[in-house]
């Protein structure tokens, strides 16, 4: 299983609807860095990361994460991150990435 | 099955992480590891083979797998040592790594790995 990433403009609550379905690894994780900035730039808008067919990440994942995040911290637009599951959020809990990120819904949709 | 070794060498390329990951799940299941247990050797087998990325120039890196009675003890090995790289992501890698093991070793030419078997 590779990597393929929905990128949609949500114009009823004016924010981008990343989902990403498979594994972001270090593979995959600049192209899929590269579609998130390029949708950003395109239309400067609050992102949702929607994890529920996220199978794994990574630590180049999670990195990629970071450098959206703080490209975001110079805007007035913020990132969140829903419905991870329960073994992708404790990759967040270890690293204390969930500090960093809004980490929405019970994680085990 | 007591002290069985499984060898495998794999490019130094990102398109076999998941073949690692692959592999190592399998060996998991065969010592008897729980579900969660095995996606923890997954999930640093995974993160192992991207902090050798940045210690070895070599093309591939060899993987051995030894199952004791007790544990599982991998490493990754290379011949050729990079620079001390250390990418931002490899912290996390770290922190992943030594969450998800009982014990963790890092030398410039190898990172070995070891897990309990219940």
């Amino acid at each position: 299983m590779s990597l393929n990433t929905k990128v949609d403009f949500n114009y009823d609550d004016n924010q981008w609807v990343i989902k990403p379905i498979g594994e972001i690894d270090i593979y995959t994780s600049s192209v899929f860095k590269e579609e998130i900035v390029n949708a950003f730039e395109n239309r400067k808008a609050d992102l949702v990361i929607e994890g529920d067919h996220l199978e794994y990440i990574d630590s180049t994942g999670l990195g990629a994460l970071i450098s959206v995040l703080k490209m975001l911290q110079e805007t007035e637009f913020k990132i969140y991150i829903d419905n991870i599951k329960p073994n992708i959020r404790k990759l967040f809990d270890i690293t204390e990435l969930d500090k960093l990120f809004v980490i929405r819904g019970d994680g085990d949709e | 099955m007591n002290n069985d070794i499984i060898v495998v060498t794999i490019p130094k390329k990102p398109d076999y992480t998941s073949m690692i990951r692959l592999i190592s799940s399998s060996i998991g299941n065969k010592v008897g590891y729980n579900i969660d247990e095995i996606e923890d050797l997954k999930v640093a087998m995974g993160e192992a083979f991207i902090l050798s990325y940045g210690k070895s120039s070599d093309e591939s890196i060899e993987i051995e797998f030894q199952i004791h009675k007790n544990k599982l003890e991998v490493s990754l090995h290379w011949n050729i040592t990079g620079g001390n790289e250390e990418s931002k992501e490899a912290a996390l890698g770290r922190m992943i790594i030594e969450s998800l093991m009982d014990e963790a070793y890092y030398t410039d030419e190898e990172i070995r790995l070891i897990k309990y078997i219940d």
